[in-house]
């Protein structure tokens, strides 16, 4: 596989940057296949893209089917952490894995803007 | 090029069986099915379809139609949804933007309406919402988060928040984007404690 653009690099930074995240990565959110990866050793990215991918799938499914729109935000809180998404419109995911008392509202801000430089 | 990456990609290969039955070879939907089946061998929509397959070409349309894109309907297998004032009596929006369902997108009671008012989406949206316990727990395991307790969906005219309840039971809670996400989660939360307390009852 050749190597990720230095943008989504850059986009990547800018959400592990925020203290409490574990890791980020890209997803094709047709397919759920990562498309680059800043994780923490121990986590299995391809399968948790895939999993993030199908779940911002059906939720984004279901906010169309409630006349709700296109889904901007996706956030997975647990027990021990959150899995954080937002989608950019070039079909990337932009995935953090948190831990349980980040900022989420940071966590956000900084997907969002991870979102326009992949877009 | 999905199959190339990451062959054992559930999804992708549930695709392709999908479109090898489009076309009418069963054979090789069912090869692609068995190699997904492999993979997620509790996934009840792939053993549903390769059980179709099966059964012969005479069975193929039904096993494509359980491989579509689009959840089935499962309203008409569904019990008749309770009157929402006996879950959710006195809550705000308890008529419209409630709703309590189990894992497998049946209604327990509740209602929801798209942001008009004018058009019952209930059972769309909660067939949409089918399976996503499940992927939401596979998906904190995998990330030793422990157990999921919400999920929360920001659209643009509107938020859900979904909150795990009891066996297996789902609370969704849909607002405008004029509630934001933080109260959203406040509604919910009152929302549950009233639901699991109305569960406790049924049992």
């Amino acid at each position: 596989m050749s190597a990720a653009p230095a943008g989504y690099g850059q986009a990547l930074d800018l959400v592990t940057r925020v203290r409490g995240v574990r890791g980020a990565m890209l997803v094709s959110a047709d397919d759920g296949i990562v498309v680059a990866e800043q994780l923490m050793e121990g986590i299995k990215g391809a399968a948790v893209a895939a999993l993030a991918g199908s779940v911002a799938s059906r939720l984004g499914r279901a906010l169309e089917a409630a006349g709700l729109g296109a889904g901007v935000f996706w956030h997975l809180q647990a027990e021990q952490g959150a899995l954080l998404v937002v989608g950019a419109p070039s079909g990337i995911l932009v995935v953090a894995v948190a831990e349980p008392d980040v900022n989420v509202g940071l966590v956000r801000l900084e997907l969002l803007r991870a979102a326009e430089v992949v877009a | 090029m999905a199959r190339r990456i990451a062959p054992d990609h559930v999804g992708a290969l549930k695709g392709l069986a999908f479109l090898y039955f489009k076309v009418g070879d069963v054979q090789q939907a069912a090869v692609h099915l068995e190699a997904a089946q492999r993979v997620a061998p509790d996934d009840p929509g792939i053993a549903q379809a390769l059980a179709l397959a099966r059964g012969g070409s005479g069975q193929a349309a039904a096993a494509e139609q359980a491989l579509a894109p689009s959840p089935p309907p499962v309203a008409a297998s569904a019990p008749e949804p309770l009157e929402e004032k006996q879950v959710f009596a006195g809550l705000e929006g308890a008529h419209e933007g409630l709703l309590l369902l189990d894992a497998s997108g049946r209604v327990l009671g509740g209602a929801l309406k798209d942001p008009g008012g004018a058009r019952d989406v209930t059972d769309a949206v909660a067939a949409y919402l089918a399976g996503v316990s499940q992927e939401a727990a596979r998906t904190a395991k995998l990330l030793t988060l422990g157990g999921w307790t919400a999920l929360a969906a920001e659209g643009k005219q509107g938020h859900v928040h979904l909150t795990a309840l009891a066996g297996d039971v789902l609370l969704l809670v849909v607002r405008d984007r004029s509630v934001p996400m933080g109260r959203l989660a406040v509604i919910a939360q009152r929302a549950a404690g009233a639901a699991r307390r109305w569960l406790e009852q049924q049992r």
